[in-house]
């Protein structure tokens, strides 16, 4: 920003903070040492972690299928048999829970990270290498953002039939849009900054650049945008649901059970409280682990 | 930077304003109502236009109800016919030749005398083809008017349709049909104002905006006072309606909220007396704490799953049958309880018209008689029996219900069946082409006679999607109407109805309710089978 | 700058052209037509119908009569609302959608904003957390979920206002609390994420060497910067957020524009479709310029090009 607050040569030297990324090991050691002393982002990453063992593992230790109706019980509110309670059709609410975060936890983390994956990439491209380029590039996403995106799962499915792939595809053709212009923006910042001519000037590539020194110091707004994109994702999945693509009943996700929980939320208040709580618990912690990792990845403020 | 303490004082303050502001004891939409005789009732979705012959759903036949009156209105309770612009008439013996002597005092909004040329005018335009009116066949009993209206004649004068004079009106028709009255009453029979809808466009142009709240007239109990789209229509009531003297009903707010939860919350908050419908989680709650709200009439609809009878495996009766026996209707209405409903016995809903189908139980709970049918038909306990879809438009209601039957379809008869949801047109389009293997559907009788259900599967019919044809059912169909007395008509009905769970073109499985709250002010409201309720008694009590 | 502006509005019509082209055959080749029915509508009686549209000309020329029509900013007659034109649907719901995306913009920002910024500054204090706990809530509670819980507190068990519709000032509440609060929320995080990249950078550690007051740093220094990915969040957010939300709308029944961005696509409302899509596209490209603008205008070190 403003220059004259900026001495030219200081001894902390700008080149300084990047330069420790290509260190490799050293700052991804030190990064993980910050990381550890963060109570809150080990604290998140445990109940990551121990959530999606039970969703992966849980369910084979379960006497009950996800699908096993009992009509007859229909709902009922928690119980030493059903710890969360049973659905309208008398099915296990954790049992579904735990498969159902099979499919959130699956799609949601991947499909964000091929969303962040192109974003990141194209916005870093179009931000640095401005220009026409950045001009056309950036009026594609304006055009993406524009398309009818009801019309466009439905054609999807028209020609290419039901499959898993194809709901990462539906996924990441919105989601990545946003994070694209984000990067773009930081980009378009940081370039000008003087680091980033010193390293110019030394010959390095423009590939070396972007991803060595550029994309570590926006590491900040990707990471939060990465925290905020992954519950969108969930609830979009349960949109494609909606329209025929992604979890097919009598499967659930979260966000399919949120949808039905919200739904039945006066009747039978279990059948949102539990997937609801679950669904805050996991962003929380994602959050924590986000912004601690933001921390941890952050060699400037490390230096204090 | 605010102290925290002057953040405390501005927060107490905005909570005292809050409370202040909420503590005036605020009459609702309702209270005020009951006061001044204003309706509100939910109607859902939003009409497409107000042009009676060009009506879509049923939920906005409740506004041209208000807005119009053919020759027979309906009686609110059970819904036989009455007079309505038609203050009698006479049939001749034969059951062909209707002749209508029209109320001398019958007047259009404008002040216009409705007529019998009006009459005459209006069923012109609806059976014209340019104005593409999709209820046409409600006058196809008519002698000239299936040909009329398919374009193989442009002459109107072949249709037995004619004005004798001002008032008086004859319908001919080329075989009897005992539902003729019931259908005049219908939307498809409402008069249209001649020189209106001349005033905006040709007479058989659709959609010309003659129906728009400045312009439209119309000649029933209430006339259009304005349409605010996405919000509500208003109508009001007419003057000049020939009875507006005991009409009692001020105005009629017709709302358009289409989410059903939305829905309950207003009614709830006291901004409507009467809804379209109740959320399945909610009918517990008002069956167990307020029943007087909660009205859940049968309805004249069939629930079932269609088979496409042309492809195997479902070309086998066999295995039909295996499918239909398999199934515990009982326990599956039982998944949605307090709704009314009556698990299916036959196809046609009973107690129509004297009507109830008593031959031999084809559609009770046999599964071993299943499995064995199943076996016959080449898959014992279900080995090699090809992947089959469960397909239904994204509802989720249809899915809890699909999902019941996949469980007992898998118990039953050890076939896994995938359930398949597709957004709505999607699923409409492969019905309607046969790209289905087993889908949910329904059918809403369009008359009070078992007729408007049995003559649905006939060979050639436009709504059998099963690809099922049988001549003799054809013909029984064709025969029934010819048959004059009632008990004999009804026991052609019963040799239909054998033929059709003998066959099995579709599995019934329970006959629906249309479930409503209705706030206790309404007074002359009636559950019935169609779910029509004509609004020239309807009045509201302030309690 | 006024040259980059030009120049940026005149990539407007190639953009408008190829989403118009690409909506308008995608919109045809979906199956199911905006006749479909449950109840099939007898063929004889369909063909008449497509020809009242024209839809049985080829579509080619479909396409060309369409573009032409355009031109003059007819937006052709509505297929589900048959006696009103596309032109008058946008033109009774866009305004509700404006009101209301305003009014949400506005809790969005004013509470968005400030709590981002307090929480960066303050960063793993009790305000921080407490800030970040609110953003957390926005983010993982769904609007249908937040939505009816208004409802049924402040409408049904208290009374005050209004469960549905759009009449008075009163009705205006819930609803814009309900999709601002989840704005609010990215923009609470965007804003401490983008703050804490800045507050780190040399430049600031120099001006509070300096001695330079700590709130002139955030607001001179740190917020010029901290805003960027803000602002870029919000070129396409203000989009959305004034052209209306499918879900606040239905909950709360406001005759907006959000809920016909969707059900025009469900109910194959071929001309509807596009002329939402126009709009939205029309937003989406001013408002990622005026982004863009802003972007210039917070960090006087880029330069319009």
């Amino acid at each position: 920003m403003r220059s004259p607050t900026m001495p030219s040569t200081t001894k902390t030297s700008p080149i300084a903070a990047p330069a420790q990324v290509e260190a490799g090991s050293s700052l991804w050691q030190d990064a993980w040492h910050r990381l550890k002393k963060n109570r809150l982002a080990v604290t998140g990453g445990a109940v990551l972690i121990v959530l999606s063992l039970l969703c992966v593992a849980g369910p084979w230790f379960m006497r009950i299928s996800y699908q096993e109706q009992n009509l007859d019980l229909g709902a009922t509110a928690p119980d030493a048999e059903h710890w969360f309670g049973t659905d309208t059709l008398g099915r296990d609410l954790f049992v579904r829970l735990l498969y159902g975060g099979r499919i959130s936890l699956g799609v949601g983390l991947s499909a964000t990270f091929v969303a962040l994956t192109i974003g990141v990439i194209y916005g870093a491209i179009a931000g640095y290498i401005g220009g026409k380029i950045d001009a056309l590039m950036m009026r594609l996403v304006d055009i993406i953002y524009a398309l009818p995106f009801t019309i466009f799962v439905i054609l999807l499915m028209v020609f290419f039939g039901r499959n898993i792939i194809l709901l990462f595809v539906a996924i990441g053709a919105v989601e990545w849009l946003t994070m694209a212009r984000i990067v773009r923006g930081q980009i378009m910042t940081l370039k000008k900054m003087e680091f980033i001519e010193a390293a110019r000037s030394l010959g390095l590539s423009n590939t070396r650049i972007i991803f060595s020194h550029l994309l570590p110091n926006a590491l900040g707004p990707i990471i939060v945008y990465t925290t905020l994109t992954i519950p969108a994702v969930m609830l979009l999945e349960a949109f494609l649901s909606f329209l025929g693509l992604g979890v097919q009943p009598p499967m659930s996700s979260w966000g399919t059970l949120i949808k039905d929980g919200a739904e039945k939320m006066e009747e039978f208040p279990w059948l949102l409280i539990f997937p609801g709580t679950i669904f805050s618990l996991t962003l929380f912690s994602l959050n924590f682990v986000g912004d601690g990792l933001r921390d941890a990845l952050d060699v400037r403020a490390a230096k204090d | 930077m605010p102290t925290p303490r002057t953040k405390l004082c501005l927060l107490v303050s905005l909570c005292c304003l809050l409370s202040a502001a909420g503590c005036r004891p605020r009459e609702t939409p309702v209270e005020l109502g009951n006061r001044t005789q204003v309706l509100h009732q939910n109607i859902g979705a939003e009409p497409q236009d107000l042009d009676p012959p060009l009506m879509q759903t049923n939920a906005h036949y409740q506004v041209l109800m208000a807005l119009y009156e053919g020759l027979t209105g309906y009686d609110p309770q059970d819904l036989h016919p009455v007079p309505g612009v038609a203050e009698s008439w006479d049939i001749s013996d034969d059951g062909l030749t209707y002749t209508f002597h029209l109320r001398a005092n019958a007047r259009w909004s404008n002040g216009d005398p409705v007529t019998a040329p009006d009459f005459a005018f209006s069923a012109q335009r609806t059976l014209t083809p340019a104005l593409g009116s999709a209820y046409t066949f409600y006058y196809f009993v008519v002698r000239g008017a299936q040909d009329f209206a398919t374009g193989k004649t442009k002459d109107f004068a072949t249709v037995g349709i004619r004005a004798l004079d001002e008032h008086t009106l004859r319908i001919e028709l080329h075989q009897p049909a005992p539902y003729l009255l019931f259908l005049l009453g219908s939307f498809a029979w409402m008069p249209v104002h001649r020189a209106t809808v001349e005033k905006y466009g040709r007479f058989d142009q659709a959609y010309t905006g003659w129906t728009k709240p400045d312009r439209i007239v119309t000649n029933g109990p209430f006339a259009l006072t304005d349409w605010r789209p996405g919000q509500e229509i208003t109508v009001r009531r007419n003057d000049r309606y020939w009875d507006a003297a005991n009409v009692r009903l001020s105005e009629i707010h017709f709302h358009l909220i289409e989410n059903i939860d939305t829905e309950e919350r207003a009614f709830r908050s006291g901004q409507l007396h009467l809804t379209e419908y109740v959320p399945g989680p909610k009918l517990k709650s008002y069956h167990d704490n307020e029943p007087q709200l909660l009205k859940a009439a049968p309805f004249f609809m069939t629930y079932f799953y269609g088979f496409d009878t042309k492809r195997a495996p479902f070309n086998d009766v066999r295995v039909r049958q295996a499918f239909s026996l398999a199934l515990d209707r009982d326990r599956l209405i039982a998944s949605e309880p307090y709704r009314g409903l009556r698990s299916a016995r036959a196809y046609v809903p009973p107690g129509v018209d004297g009507y109830t189908y008593e031959g031999p139980d084809q559609l009770h709970f046999d599964p071993a008689e299943a499995r064995r049918l199943l076996a016959a038909a080449g898959y014992p306990d279900g080995k090699n029996f090809p992947a089959v879809d469960i397909t239904f438009p994204t509802n989720g209601r249809h899915q809890q219900i699909a999902e019941v039957l996949q469980q007992m379809w898998q118990q039953n008869l050890g076939i896994h069946l995938n359930v398949v949801n597709k957004e709505g047109r999607v699923y409409y389009e492969e019905l309607g082409r046969k790209l289905y293997q087993l889908a949910r559907a329904g059918w809403v009788g369009d008359y009070l006679d078992a007729h408007a259900f049995l003559s649905v599967y006939v060979s050639d019919g436009g709504q059998n999607n099963s690809g099922w044809a049988d001549p003799t059912y054809d013909r029984l169909v064709h025969d029934s109407l010819n048959e004059r007395d009632r008990t004999k008509r009804q026991a052609i009905y019963h040799e239909l109805e054998a033929i059709f769970l003998r066959e099995l073109p579709i599995i019934p499985l329970f006959h629906d309710s249309s479930p409503h709250l209705v706030s206790p002010a309404v007074q002359g409201y009636y559950p019935n089978l169609l779910n029509y309720h004509p609004y020239q008694r309807m009045w509201l009590k302030h309690p | 700058m006024l040259r980059f502006i030009v120049r940026r509005l005149l990539q407007v019509i190639p953009v408008l052209f190829v989403i118009i082209t690409a909506t308008f055959f995608m919109v045809r080749f979906v199956p199911g037509g905006p006749f479909t029915a449950e109840k099939a509508i007898p063929p004889e009686i369909l063909k008449n119908l497509e020809a009242h549209y024209g839809l049985d000309q080829p579509l080619w020329r479909q396409y060309l009569s369409y573009l032409g029509k355009i031109a003059h900013g007819d937006l052709g007659p509505s297929f589900k609302y048959s006696n009103r034109t596309v032109n008058e649907i946008i033109a009774d719901k866009l305004p509700v959608s404006l009101e209301l995306g305003s009014l949400a913009l506005l809790v969005a920002l004013l509470v968005g904003l400030p709590l981002g910024v307090l929480a960066a500054v303050r960063r793993n204090s009790w305000l921080d957390y407490i800030a970040s706990t609110v953003g957390m809530l926005g983010i993982s509670v769904p609007t249908f979920v937040l939505g009816p819980l208004l409802v049924l507190f402040f409408a049904i068990h208290l009374g005050w206002v209004n469960a549905s519709g759009w009449y008075g000032p009163s009705d205006r509440v819930l609803p814009a609390l309900t999709l601002g609060f989840v704005y609010a929320a990215y923009i609470m995080r965007l804003t401490r994420g983008g703050m804490l990249e800045v507050l780190n950078q040399d430049y600031i550690r120099t001006a509070r060497a300096k001695g330079a007051s700590e709130s002139r740093i955030v607001l001179r220094h740190a917020l010029r910067g901290g805003l960027l990915p803000v602002v870029s969040f919000l070129g396409p957010a203000i989009a959305g957020i004034l052209t209306g939300s499918f879900v606040i709308e239905t909950i709360f029944q406001i005759p907006g524009l959000g809920r016909e961005f969707v059900n025009s696509a469900f109910n194959r409302d071929y001309t509807l479709v596009l002329g939402t899509v126009i709009l939205y596209a029309s937003l989406i490209v001013l408002l990622n310029l005026a982004a863009d603008v802003a972007q210039v205008w917070l960090n006087p070190k880029l330069k319009f090009e």
